[in-house]
């Protein structure tokens, strides 16, 4: 069998790795590995780092954390840039409509790392970030 | 009822027993788990959906929508549950 084909109808994402990664390797045992011609398995947990994160396409790291980005144009205030609400299976991201194409690239990609609890580096002035537990208000 | 047309939609909202009956396929439970949710083993026969017991409920039911949507070549890249899903048919 091989391992070396993306069964996506997608298959040039630019990080997504086509080789398993040594982790994943250790994970499946060389017998299953050999036999089974399709495997599935969790977001390997290289995804889940500051470097990924701001290096894969955009697109493909919104599908692969479950995230929908939602511009809200209703907003004017100036000093709302963005927000992020973590559900147990997804994530929603809400930007304001005054940003920039890079700020748009940027801002989701660290409101996910927020979002997954990688420790950043604060944001330089003007920006700031407030974290609001809504676990109550969810079960209101 | 529809004919299973091996859609998206198909494979996410027909009744599981359906899915694998139209994919001549049976679920097997394996105690590998840690980042193995599960994979595909054609048999003579037959398809053999490998599913780790460390997955279960709605998630179980998914991967196996999932590995059998991607066997027949639906993009699985936004699946409800987020796998990673490597091989195919070959």
């Amino acid at each position: 069998m091989s391992n070396t084909v993306p069964a996506s109808v997608r298959p040039t994402l630019p990080a997504m790795p086509a080789q398993p990664t040594a982790r994943q390797r250790e994970a499946l045992p060389a017998d299953r590995a050999d036999r089974l011609h399709m495997t599935a398995t969790r977001v390997p947990v290289e995804h889940k780092t500051f470097d990924y994160i701001f290096e894969t396409d955009l697109d493909a790291l919104l599908a692969e954390y479950e995230t929908r980005v939602v511009v809200a144009d209703e907003l004017t205030d100036p000093a709302f840039f963005g927000c992020v609400v973590v559900r147990t299976s997804s994530i929603a991201i809400l930007l304001s409509p005054n940003l920039s194409e890079y700020e748009r690239d940027f801002f989701p990609r660290y409101l996910i790392c927020q979002a997954l609890g990688l420790d950043l580096t604060p944001l330089p002035t003007p920006f700031a970030v407030k974290v609001t537990d809504m676990t109550e208000a969810a079960t209101a | 009822m529809n004919a299973f047309d091996f859609s998206r939609w198909a494979f996410l909202s027909e009744p599981l027993p359906a899915v694998l009956a139209e994919c001549g396929a049976v679920v097997e439970e394996t105690s590998d788990g840690g980042w193995f949710m599960g994979g595909i083993r054609p048999d003579t026969a037959r398809l053999s959906v490998v599913i780790s017991d460390e997955v279960q409920g709605v998630e179980r039911d998914l991967v196996v929508r999932g590995l059998l949507a991607a066997w027949h070549y639906v993009d699985v890249s936004d699946w409800p549950v987020p796998m990673f899903v490597q091989g195919g048919q070959s």
